[in-house]
């Protein structure tokens, strides 16, 4: 036995976030750990890397008990994290990273680097992830974030890792980089490393795991062996019961006129080929692509982010003028941003303070903000969207991943959105708060809204479009219609091939 | 409780504490009573009405509000005469002075700047505004002129911090060199109201001194409360403040400004995102805060009589910033209350009386500055920290 938890309880102020959770790997097992945002899985993750220190219960590593007090004592002692958010250095070397903190020396007072050491370690290392060794000397911050993730795995590996603890590793990659890491994983795997690996793609449990643990509200739901973990299976776990409809298609409008035509379309940062797209009223238009593809480049260029150097848009057949964001929202062409952290909430303000934000000339009387008009604005949105929060003014940062993207839906959907652009619409949200807001996109294109669909998530993309374009190194590289639709044609197209 | 009786309530206390403190000075000042009595009333019920009572705003001006009780106990035991009315007033009068640079500085560390010209400026200011009435110039019509100037090298600041990407705190550093070094090179030596007055008469005659001699008297008395004899009346600077900075509390915690003031100072991207033009909010508060140090230049020639342009509103830009962080506003931005400004601008002006009548060296000034300002800051994040923990 690797690793054994027994009993963990972990008190935050107001919440008990692990109520006596247990579970155990063994060498060369990949456990996954599955649950709903706030379930506990992130916190029971904190406690076995150190982060933070158990209230109550035990961690046994290699049949020793062991209570680390930072995450440094679990690194020393084998037992990594890899965090959602990368802890890279952009601007050091990918050997400088891979040494951080540890790097060799030839000794003496000056503590000189020994560089041909740690160069020859490094390659090494950056072999056993399937790197090229010529990686050495990159700066990390022009790696793609599937590349920065094997770095990571490699940092932990030089530090003799028994325990690697990814937490939602895949939210950032491709489907090739995806794979890539399943390969190391299979390795670490054969090499007797123990992986626990958090997600929230029920699909790559299903592919790459040994045996899944469930928890909810912070105690075991349930296991589940190699052989059980099925879609239903995990998903009635999770959320205690059976969810009908995944993907509701029920208001979908039909085949709509074009409300965003966009005409040969270029823009700064994009690609040298003009862009034309329709997006239909009523429908939710699904645009697939590697990351890199130019996505979120050639939405950023409608919604006002990028300079627009050619071609033109017509919004409803007239001629709209975008040169910043505040026009395109006056306009009622609004983005869910990719990054809702970054560019889609304020996160140290309040739930209100965010949904008020692009708002404000909507309960304005008189060049002051009306209190009570606004408050009844909050609550209404809070409501509507099943917004879970105790009140208008919690710090919106504090608030699980879903319950964010709500927020980022919130602010928009007072407006009453014409084209609403959703770049990775789902992107860390727990599948109950998914369900939700798929309802939610569906309502929206059943009242006419013309909904553009970003995804990474071949699931996702084949459960809500009702029409689909791929994008290939900026240029669109095919469109599907739904009965066209299925994952090998959208990959053929991501990948460059032909429909 | 409704937004007009919670007003009316804000409005009785503030007439109560202004009166309060009137009859507590010893009645009767010489001055415009009714007028700023009224004034200071509705200003404070303003700052008091808009401040959100909640436990962030709380944690942020408790700190302030702490040490300015311990420094008043210590001031009212070192000396009888420490709260004896001339004393009083003068204090009130430097709290009004470094509150207008505070305000300014404070705003615009809110939404993620920085303004190091703001001394330079209060120089520069103060020299113009010399100049400016040397020319014939009426006083009343110089002031406006330079808080206009000041608000033009706002806007300047502001266009070059977000039109070309420069940082705020390279841009101002620059100003700060210029404005000192434009300032001594247009007005190499002191000038002052005396000088002023004698170059009028010289040039122009004996009458148009005479004109400059009374108006300037008057604008001072308006603006700074000083009588004829040179005697401080009423704290008409404080009053000029509170009222500037109710206005502040209005457009910050009531009107859309304000909101997407502290959006932009917590996450410019995402004010940008949400359709918030976010350059022309920077540069607006570039230009008040530079506007608000022109006027403090002013106030400074009016009431000193005569400045020096080579140690005018030297480390203005540091004592505002100083005021402001005390007051609450952090320096990473999106933080801050009118009130909590109102309160920051109060501590240095009582530290100075407090090192007076304690008998400590001037000498001691800079590092006791230094150390209330580490010590509010370790206090700050102490009670931010303790106020985490427990929500």
């Amino acid at each position: 036995m690797l690793l054994s938890a027994t009993g963990i309880r972990k008190q935050f102020p107001g919440v008990l976030a692990l109520d006596g959770v247990s579970c155990s790997l063994e060498r060369g097992e990949v456990l996954a750990v599955v649950g709903e945002n706030g379930a506990g899985k992130s916190t029971l993750m904190k406690v076995i890397a150190g982060v933070y220190q158990p209230d109550g219960g035990t961690v046994t590593l290699d049949g020793r008990p062991v209570r680390f007090s930072t995450p440094q004592a679990a690194m020393t002692a084998g037992v990594s994290l890899i965090h959602q958010e990368l802890n890279l250095a952009d601007n050091l070397s990918v050997q400088d990273n891979l040494f951080l903190g540890r790097e060799a020396t030839v000794g003496g007072p000056l503590k000189l680097l020994n560089r041909s050491a740690m160069a020859q370690h490094g390659a090494e290392l950056l072999v056993r992830v399937g790197l090229p060794t010529a990686y050495l000397s990159k700066p990390v911050g022009e790696l793609p974030p599937g590349q920065k993730q094997l770095v990571e795995i490699a940092r932990a590996l030089g530090l003799s890792a028994k325990l690697l603890i990814m937490d939602e590793p895949t939210s950032s990659l491709t489907q090739p980089e995806t794979d890539r890491l399943y390969e190391v994983i299979a390795a670490l795997k054969a090499a007797g490393v123990g992986v626990m690996y958090i997600s929230h793609r029920l699909a790559e449990i299903t592919r790459c795991c040994d045996r899944a643990v469930v928890l909810r509200d912070g105690k075991n739901a349930g296991e589940l062996a190699k052989a059980d973990i099925t879609h239903d299976n995990l998903v009635k776990l999770m959320v205690g019961r059976d969810l009908k409809t995944f993907f509701p298609r029920t208001h979908r409008a039909g085949d709509g006129k074009p409300v965003l035509q966009i005409r040969n379309l270029t823009y700064a940062g994009g690609p040298v080929t003009p862009v034309s797209l329709d997006v239909r009223a009523g429908e939710v238009l699904g645009m697939a692509g590697l990351v890199g593809a130019g996505r979120t480049e050639l939405s950023e260029a409608i919604f006002g982010i990028r300079t627009v150097t050619g071609g033109e848009v017509n919004l409803n057949g007239v001629p709209l003028w975008v040169s910043k964001p505040a026009d395109a929202v006056k306009a009622g062409v609004l983005l869910v941003p990719e990054d809702r952290r970054k560019h889609g909430l304020v996160l140290a303000e309040g739930v209100g303070f965010n949904l008020s934000l692009p708002n404000l000339d909507r309960v304005r009387s008189a060049g002051l903000v009306d209190r009570a008009a606004e408050r009844a604005m909050h609550a209404d949105t809070i409501a509507k969207l099943r917004v879970r929060t105790p009140n208008a003014e919690q710090a919106v940062g504090l608030l699980s991943g879903g319950n964010q993207q709500k927020v980022v839906f919130g602010k928009w959907l007072a407006r009453g959105p014409r084209v609403l652009i959703l770049d990775e619409p789902t992107r860390g949200v727990d599948v109950g708060a998914k369900t939700e807001i798929y309802t939610l996109i569906d309502e929206l294109a059943g009242r006419g809204v013309a909904v553009w669909m970003i995804t990474s998530d071949l699931e996702e993309l084949l459960g809500v479009s009702d029409r689909v374009v791929v994008m290939h190194e900026g240029r669109l590289a095919g469109e599907l219609s739904r009965s066209e639709l299925t994952e090998e044609a959208v990959m053929r197209l991501a990948t460059g091939g032909r429909a | 409780m409704n937004e007009k009786s919670k007003f009316a309530a804000c409005l009785a206390a503030g007439v109560a504490v202004v009166g309060g403190a009137w009859f507590a000075a010893a009645l009767p000042f010489d001055g415009p009573y009714p007028a700023w009595f009224i004034l200071t009333a509705v200003a404070l019920a303003t700052l008091a009405h808009t401040f959100e009572v909640s436990r962030r705003n709380l944690q942020r001006t408790a700190g302030v509000v702490l040490l300015l009780v311990g420094l008043l106990i210590v001031l009212g035991r070192s000396s009888d005469a420490a709260f004896a009315r001339s004393s009083v007033l003068s204090i009130l009068n430097r709290h009004g002075e470094l509150g207008l640079v505070t305000l300014g500085a404070g705003l615009l560390i809110l939404t993620g700047g920085i303004d190091l010209s703001v001394g330079s400026l209060v120089a520069l200011a103060a020299v113009s505004f010399g100049l400016l009435a040397e020319q014939g110039v009426p006083p009343a019509a110089a002031a406006v002129l330079v808080v206009l100037g000041g608000v033009i090298l706002g806007i300047g600041h502001g266009l070059l911090v977000t039109q070309l990407g420069l940082q705020a705190f390279l841009v101002t550093l620059c100003g700060m060199f210029m404005y000192r070094g434009v300032a001594r090179s247009i007005q190499p030596g002191q000038i002052g109201r005396g000088s002023v007055k004698n170059e009028l008469e010289q040039t122009v005659g004996e009458g148009a001194g005479q004109a400059f001699e009374s108006q300037f008297l008057d604008l001072r008395y308006w603006l700074t409360g000083q009588n004829t004899e040179e005697r401080l009346v009423f704290p008409a600077l404080l009053v000029v403040f509170l009222l500037l900075a109710a206005v502040a509390a209005v457009f910050l915690h009531r009107s859309s400004f304000g909101r997407y003031w502290y959006a932009i100072g917590n996450n410019e991207q995402a004010a940008r995102y949400a359709g918030v033009t976010v350059w022309k909010h920077k540069v607006s508060v570039f230009a008040i805060c530079s506007g608000l140090a022109a006027l403090a230049g002013v106030v400074r020639f009016l009431g000193a009589g005569s400045v020096t342009p080579s140690v005018e509103g030297d480390s203005y830009e540091l004592y505002a910033i100083t005021a402001a962080v005390l007051g609450g506003v952090s320096l990473r931005g999106g933080e801050g209350t009118a009130v909590g400004l109102v309160f920051g601008a109060l501590v240095l002006p009582v530290v100075k009386p407090v090192m007076n009548f304690t008998k400590c060296p001037s000498e001691w000034e800079p590092w006791l500055i230094g150390l209330i300002l580490l010590g509010g800051a370790i206090v700050d994040e102490t009670i931010r920290r303790r106020g985490k923990r427990a929500g």
